[in-house]
């Protein structure tokens, strides 16, 4: 009975762990300079978050469920003029093997990777909020202003080689990436006006979307690098040290064989009905002479694109698994190169108790969100170690958050 | 061994569990939009007639064709080859340079029904083909003597090449003989339908002397081709052209019940001869089928009459047609009866026949460029309409599918927004069928569509005119069948109610009358993610 209690709660934990998919991106790195052979790490979580819509909502989004008026009321409460919305998600297992050594003066081993990244964000405004969950009924009379939205996604899997110093851990490795789906939308202007009758809609766009043509797994290949680089440093009194982190994950592009679906709208025309002449008869808009997105100066295209994977470059103190302090630091930046993900700043505090447990508390400010409180703790016995985190700890314990955030670790050294 | 097993299972749980599927999320969002905004008038609604204004009403001018006869369907020349051939009684030597003639011959030009004296071709060729039989080249000179073309009487030469044993030299030509005039009287100038011709045979001056003989038959074939005509003469004869021709007014076909009372109207049957033959005319018979099957004959002393239809008088630029009018009225005929059956398909049967009394021009009949014979119905009458619960039912197929796993309509309403300048008043339903037209839902429109008669002067066109909104709900029921409608029925009924007294009356429609829509939705969307 306790051996299949113990499968659930390890079932449990794999299944947490590859459907939330996301980076540990927080986690205490784990940095132990003891040489090892072999090492198994399975990691993975998600992370999303907003600035605004709160967790009873965009959970709906993960997990399912009925969304009420009072659930999106209080969201729009809380939207600003500019506000962002995203998530990310990996899951992910890595091999490393210490022992072979790759090159004869050197004590590098190598490591071999797979798994399955998500990207996700938008910047957007509360009038595009209120359309999407409400409708445009609620807007007779009004301008519905969306302009500046900006919006991303990709999903992709990604396996890779590469090359690990066997005492620093510090690595690199090539990775090659299947596209599985892409889409894109960013509008200068984007504006919806109605008068109060409801007789009028002036509609004013800029933009383009970019989307997959066809619903094929494989939509492009991608070629890039993880790197993960540990520099030690003076660091306060007494020559301690400490460790700097510089980690790059996905850095590199993705060409995109498939066509893409390609919108380019730089139009404005207002819409009170249709005539007769234009439903019925020859030359009707709905017709198969005559183009309804031509009518509207709307250009589709289908094209091949290059496109720049979602990766991103963290720089950070890290924990020192060996130090012998009870308290440390760790803080860092991490960057998306898009405008849509701010720059992420966090600051947090780690206390090992015992040799085999770590906790810790962050804080953070950034990237698709404002303020937020993290929470970890990590246990290592024999020779494995289980870490579980959270970037949203609110998120843990309140509807009222603006997201939702765990990532787990697992690690076996040999 | 056993740690690469562990990596493998957990590899395999997590790709299983990535699989798993999350439910569905729900929300709901209330959207409106307009849908169709125009403004109807009768020079939309018919495009088959005309209106015109009578003391500020609109009055009906309906003009429709029944016949047409011109020029090239009277007269029709078939394509006709005349042979003309040349021999030798006897075995004689023949010295280069010498004539043979022939005798003036005459060809039927194989016309019926009609006796041809002169003709002018509107277009047409003839396709010459000459044989020579002869060991030398020879000379052929032919000869239409009725043909002329610009005043120049037909006349071809051909240098046919000398024969090859038993095979022929061959000459062959098209020639154009638009605008050509054609006497058909024949050598005694007294006949018809006789074209004459001639040939000439000349041996070759500078060939060698011959010897010809009996089997040495020269051969001109001379067919006339795609020849129409463009003035004949002669005697047309006493052709009968007799048909029923049927009008169908599709409009009149959605009406299911009710009554329509129409003003005193008057039709009449215009018939326009512009040929110079006398004729005789009549109208057979005259009916209408409505909708239901109910047939009325348009009956009246004007019906099975012979009516006599002169000839057309003057000659090319000053030909004047004989007019005849034969006309039903609510004195002569059940006219009103006729018309309020409201009927979609008329049929109209007719007989003409063309010099009755023989040929008593002498073979003068004419028939111009611009000579017709036709027959034209019009009616006349003020657009005044009683109408008393007249009911149109018009179907329209429609195919919409709704998935209920995803984003779908819940509820909603069409609204329709209405300034009727029409003095007549409008029940709509709709009606909503399956594929065996079993009707599931019935949406009543939640109000009447005003007459002009209940409303207000509209300033921008100075005719009364009554504001109107119909909103048609569509519950969750019907959207929740909406994949199985496959038709609309559109069920309106029209009444002419005066206002004042709450009586049907005929209304007269103001000229200019509209009906201004516009038509918008207001739906609840569940959507789903």
């Amino acid at each position: 009975m306790q051996r299949r209690n113990l499968n659930i709660f390890l079932l449990s934990i794999v299944i947490l762990v590859s459907a939330s998919s996301s980076y540990a991106q927080l986690l205490p790195i784990s940095y132990d300079t003891l040489e090892i052979s072999n090492e198994v790490i399975l990691d993975g979580g998600v992370d999303y978050y907003s600035t605004a819509i709160e967790k009873d909502i965009t959970s709906k989004f993960i997990r399912g469920g009925f969304i009420s008026e009072q659930m999106k009321d209080n969201s729009l409460a809380k939207h600003g003029a500019v506000n962002r919305f995203g998530g990310i998600g990996v899951g992910s297992i890595e091999y490393r093997n210490y022992k072979r050594k790759i090159f004869k003066k050197k004590n590098w081993g190598y490591l071999i990777k797979g798994g399955y990244n998500a990207f996700f964000g938008m910047i957007y405004s509360k009038d595009m909020f209120g359309l999407a969950m409400y409708g445009n009924e609620m807007y007779r009379g009004e301008t519905i202003d969306m302009s500046g939205m900006n919006m991303s996604f990709m999903s992709y899997q990604k396996i890779g080689f590469g090359l690990i110093d066997a005492r620093s851990k510090s690595n690199i490795s090539f990775n090659v990436y299947n596209i599985s789906n892409r889409t894109t939308a960013q509008f200068r202007t984007l504006e919806l006006t109605q008068d109060s009758s409801g007789d009028n809609l002036d509609i004013s766009m800029d933009g383009s979307v970019e989307l997959s043509s066809n619903k094929k797994f494989n939509q492009g290949i991608g070629f890039g690098i993880d790197a993960d680089f540990k520099f030690p440093i003076e660091w306060g009194k007494e020559d301690n040290m400490a460790y700097i982190q510089l980690q790059a994950q996905n850095i590199g592009f993705a060409y995109m064989y498939e066509k893409q679906q390609v919108y380019k709208m730089d139009t404005s025309f207002s819409f009170t009905g249709f005539s007769f002449d234009q439903i019925i008869g020859e030359n009707a808009l709905f017709g198969d002479s005559v183009s309804v997105l031509d009518s509207l100066g709307i250009q589709s295209s289908e094209k091949n694109r290059t496109v720049l994977l979602p990766g991103f470059i963290q720089v950070g103190k890290i924990v020192d698994e060996h130090s012998t302090k009870k308290l440390q630091s760790f803080f860092g930046i991490r960057l998306y190169p898009t405008l849509i993900y701010s720059p992420f700043l966090y600051v947090g505090l780690n206390y090992k108790p015992l040799e085999m447990l770590n906790i810790g508390v962050n804080a953070s400010y950034g990237g698709f969100g404002g303020f937020r409180g993290g929470l970890y703790a990590s246990l290592k016995f024999s020779n494995y170690s289980i870490g579980i985190a959270t970037e949203n700890i609110v998120g843990f314990v309140s509807k009222k958050a603006n997201g939702e955030s765990l990532f787990i670790k697992l690690r076996w050294a040999i | 061994m056993l740690s690469m097993k562990r990596i493998i299972v957990l590899l395999i749980v997590t790709l299983i569990a990535s699989s798993c599927k999350k439910k569905q999320t729900i929300w709901e969002s209330d959207w409106s939009s307009p849908l169709i905004s125009d403004t109807l008038s009768l020079d939309k609604l018919v495009n088959d007639s005309t209106f015109s204004e009578n003391a500020g009403f609109y009055e009906l001018d309906l003009n429709r064709t029944l016949f047409d006869l011109n020029i090239s369907e009277l007269i029709v020349i078939p394509d006709t080859t005349i042979k003309n051939t040349f021999s030798f009684s006897a075995t004689l030597p023949v010295s280069a340079g010498t004539d043979f003639v022939n005798n003036v011959e005459e060809n039927d030009m194989n016309v019926q029904d009609v006796q041809l004296k002169n003709i002018i071709l509107k277009s047409g060729f003839i396709d010459i083909r000459v044989e020579n039989p002869l060991p030398t080249i020879a000379i052929f000179t032919f000869t239409l003597p009725g043909v002329q073309k610009n005043g120049v009487t037909f006349t071809q030469v051909y240098f046919a090449p000398a024969a090859s044993g038993s095979v022929p030299g061959v000459v062959t030509e098209t020639i154009d003989l638009t605008d050509s005039e054609i006497d058909l009287t024949g050598i005694s100038g007294g006949d018809y339908n006789l074209l004459r011709s001639q040939i000439n045979v000349k041996s070759d001056p500078s060939g060698p002397d011959i010897t010809i003989t009996p089997s040495d038959i020269t051969k001109i074939d001379a067919t006339f081709r795609d020849v129409k005509v463009n003035y004949a003469r002669g005697y047309f004869g006493n052709k009968i052209v007799s048909d029923t021709t049927e009008l169908l007014i599709d409009a009149l076909d959605a009406i299911s019940s009710g009554t329509a009372d129409l003003p005193a109207s008057v039709i009449q049957f215009h018939i326009e001869n512009g040929i110079k033959v006398s004729g005789q005319m009549s109208l057979t018979s005259v009916s209408n089928e409505n909708s239901s099957g109910n047939v009325v004959n348009l009956s009246g002393a004007n019906i099975g009459t012979n009516f006599n239809m002169d000839a057309a008088t003057g000659s090319w630029n000053t030909l004047t047609p004989s007019q005849k009018v034969i006309e039903f009225n609510g004195t002569n005929s059940n006219i009103e009866t006729y018309l309020e059956n409201l009927g979609k398909k008329h049929k109209v049967g007719y007989s003409m026949q063309m010099n009755p009394w023989g040929n008593v021009s002498g073979s003068w009949d004419e028939v111009f460029p611009n000579s017709k014979l036709s027959i034209r119905m019009t009616a006349t009458m003020p657009l005044a309409i009683g109408l008393e619960n007249l009911q149109l039912k018009d179907t329209f197929a429609i195919s919409l599918n709704q998935d209920s796993d995803k984003t779908r309509i819940k509820s909603g309403d069409i609204i329709l927004q209405a300034s009727n300048a029409f003095p007549i008043s409008a029940e709509i339903i709709l009606h909503l069928l399956d594929e065996n037209g079993t009707v599931l839902h019935s949406v009543i429109g939640s109000s009447i569509l005003e007459s002009s008669l209940t409303g207000s002067m509209d300033a921008n066109t100075g005719l009364l005119a009554a504001n109107s909104e119909l909103q048609f709900v569509l519950s969750e029921d019907v959207l929740n069948d909406i994949n199985d409608v496959k038709s609309i029925i559109v069920d309106t009924r029209f009444n002419s109610i005066n206002p004042v007294t709450n009586i049907v009356e005929q209304q007269s429609i103001p000229f200019g009358a509209f009906l201004a829509i516009k038509l918008k939705t207001k739906f609840t969307t569940e959507n789903k993610f």
